[in-house]
């Protein structure tokens, strides 16, 4: 058995350290502790995390994009619509699975993959559009889906990433809101957005400022 | 008054598939999951020789059927969750990670784990299928069947849960439905604890320092000062904590979580979780011995009455028509909150104490001691726990914070308290 000076207290044969203080109690001068009674614990390797990045970045720029062209050359959002249910289907469809080890088990998952394809197959096949599909339909799903987003966003990336996220998003969501606004189109799920964005950003400055700045500091230091 | 808990699927032919509702205890766990609050625990069995993988399994394979209750797997239903039988194989596997990672819920995966790691046995599980008490015996059974297969000791005959035997219905009842009367509930109101704070570990790593020491001297030192082991670690835990507060931050009292196995109060056999709590509070820090008088006169609020509250106020929320009929989405967010609210940010930290194990007279010649892991939560990240065996009381001190000043007041103040402690650890 050995002895921590520092401490006081004996510590088991195989530590070369006390776990306490840290003090070195070996004998023989060993550099590094001797576990005994626990693995070396190898770090997983995981695929994951870059996935679920690269998935949610192609998603914000497909729909930033869609958008931009649409504003730009067309005059109306309906290609956006579309697209954005495409990204509710594979938020809902891979993301998600993947964040729950591939097991879709949320009810809400269901019932989003289910509405966004009655919306895709209205779209593609019918001329249908009903107010619930006009309007309450997209604006459910626009309100999940974001959050969901945000949600993954802030669980997944880092601080600088999250700002820059829901940054992009809360102009996105202003612009489509202004946009639509103007045009007397249905402005209420972007403002659902907006208002949504903007209270994550608050949260993030506001509530969590301290943690925020030191985070940024980090990653802004040269 | 008593339901039949287990009931056969209506829609299959096969006899095995069984299922089992949640106790009242364990439909908050599979809610309030999270990679920080895993709601999983550890027991460990220190062999004298180097476990042997398939004996091992042989007698995993001949406990689990001892124990039906632990052969499930957790479901979603449309309003609560549920266990499910399993009709998989288990397997045991060889300890490559940190204790108490998450248990994955869903069909097909079983909510404990059996490890094994040189010669120590361990068994995880996730808090919805038993209290700790409950795997303790479960602990106790494998241990008594491994040894059977391994080396012929026949002694398991003498322990209360032997494998050959078979599974009764008072070990799987749920006794909070059993026992509560529905009259009167505990207030779940409390004041604003101190939270212990730090920097936390990266990976999920749980850090590991475990003390061990005499019982024999320990019970000595206990006696003098008048107080129960319980009491006497409480009232040291909180003092080491009190130590590392700020002047400001001693405005905040110090509240311990201290479970209490209800099966001492009521005449329950149940295996499955029958645990309550009491929450034991430090205001201000005085003598050891002043201390544990306060830590006594709190103690004295576990009568049968008081811990009948507390399950009233459980079960009375469980029977709520508007909780009963609320989709089980929805249902998971408002317990997650419920627990945050009213559960974890009433404690600075947790202490479990798991009594003695009892083992018969020929089990020293193998078992060397016990050691008992709670796992962290959210807010609080640091527990303590202990479990004695033979002449060795092991202590543990979890946590994921990378600062150990808890830690360090803790087994020093045992020290130099005249405590032969042996500390053992998992940081590299």
């Amino acid at each position: 058995m050995k002895y921590c000076d520092k401490c006081k207290i004996n510590v088991e044969e195989h530590l070369n350290y006390c776990p306490l203080c840290g003090r070195c109690v070996s004998k023989d001068g060993e550099s590094k502790n001797i576990v005994q009674n626990y693995p070396l614990v190898q770090k997983p390797k995981s695929n994951n995390h870059f996935v679920v990045h690269l998935c949610l970045w192609v998603l914000i720029l497909l729909n930033i994009l869609t958008l931009g062209l649409e504003v730009v050359l067309a005059d109306n959002i309906n290609y956006f619509w579309h697209t954005l249910s495409i990204s509710i289907v594979l938020m809902f469809g891979v993301l998600l699975p993947l964040k729950h080890n591939w097991s879709i088990n949320s009810i809400i998952t269901v019932l989003m993959v289910f509405l966004s394809g009655y919306m895709l197959f209205l779209e593609l096949y019918t001329n249908s559009y009903g107010w619930g599909v006009q309007y309450a339909i997209p604006l459910f799903i626009f309100a999940v889906a974001n959050f969901e987003i945000i949600t993954i966003c802030m669980k997944k990336l880092n601080r600088l990433e999250q700002v820059i996220a829901l940054f992009v998003c809360f102009f996105m969501e202003l612009g489509l809101f202004l946009y639509n606004y103007l045009t007397k189109a249905v402005a209420w799920p972007s403002l659902v957005g907006t208002f949504e964005t903007f209270a994550f950003l608050f949260i993030l400055f506001v509530i969590r400022y301290k943690k925020t700045k030191k985070e940024l500091q980090k990653s802004f230091h040269i | 008054m008593k339901k039949i808990i287990i009931k056969k699927s209506r829609n299959k032919q096969n006899n095995e598939d069984m299922w089992l509702k949640l106790d009242n205890a364990a439909l908050i766990y599979p809610s309030a999951q999270s990679n920080a609050w895993t709601s999983v625990y550890r027991i460990s069995v220190f062999l004298k020789e180097e476990v042997d993988p398939e004996v091992l399994q042989k007698a995993t394979e001949l406990t689990i059927k001892r124990f039906p209750h632990i052969n499930v797997c957790i479901k979603r239903g449309l309003f609560w969750y549920y266990f499910q039988n399993m009709n998989k194989q288990f397997t045991v596997q060889e300890e490559t990670q940190y204790p108490c990672r998450k248990i994955e819920l869903g069909s097909g995966r079983f909510l404990f784990r059996i490890l094994y790691y040189k010669n120590k046995i361990s068994m995880e599980t996730f808090h919805s299928l038993a209290d700790g008490n409950g795997t303790k015996n479960v602990v106790i059974c494998l241990l008594g069947c491994y040894l059977e297969l391994k080396y012929k000791n026949t002694d398991n005959k003498q322990l209360m849960y032997n494998y050959q035997d078979r599974a009764n219905e008072e070990e799987i009842e749920d006794s909070f439905l059993k026992y509560a009367d529905l009259k009167s509930g505990s207030s779940r109101k409390g004041v604003k604890p101190y939270r212990i704070n730090g920097t936390l570990e990266s990976d999920g790593k749980l850090n590991i320092i475990t003390g061990k020491l005499d019982i024999t001297e320990l019970k000595t030192l206990t006696k003098s000062l008048n107080a129960t082991v319980t009491e006497f670690l409480l009232a040291v835990y909180m003092r080491s904590i009190y130590q590392n507060m700020s002047i400001k931050e001693r405005a905040k009292p110090v509240i311990i979580s201290v479970p209490v196995n209800l099966r001492n109060l009521f005449p329950s056999e149940s295996l499955r979780n029958f645990s309550s709590w009491v929450n034991i509070k430090l205001d201000k820090c005085g003598t050891l011995e002043e201390d544990i008088a306060s830590i006594k006169e709190q103690m004295k609020g576990i009568t049968k009455e008081a811990m009948l509250k507390n399950i009233n106020s459980n079960v009375k929320a469980q029977k709520n028509i508007v909780v009963r009929i609320m989709p089980l989405a929805i249902k998971n967010w408002a317990l997650k909150f419920s627990y945050r609210q009213f559960g974890e940010r009433l404690y600075s930290s947790v202490f479990s104490n798991l009594g003695v194990v009892d083992l018969p007279e020929s089990y020293k010649e193998y078992v060397d001691h016990f050691e008992f892991y709670l796992g962290v939560g959210k807010y609080n990240k640091v527990h303590l726990s202990a479990i004695s065996y033979n002449q060795t009381v092991a202590v543990t001190i979890t946590s994921v914070l990378k600062e150990r000043k808890i830690e360090k007041a803790f087994f020093r103040n045992l020290s130099q308290l005249g405590l032969k402690v042996v500390l053992d650890s998992n940081i590299e």
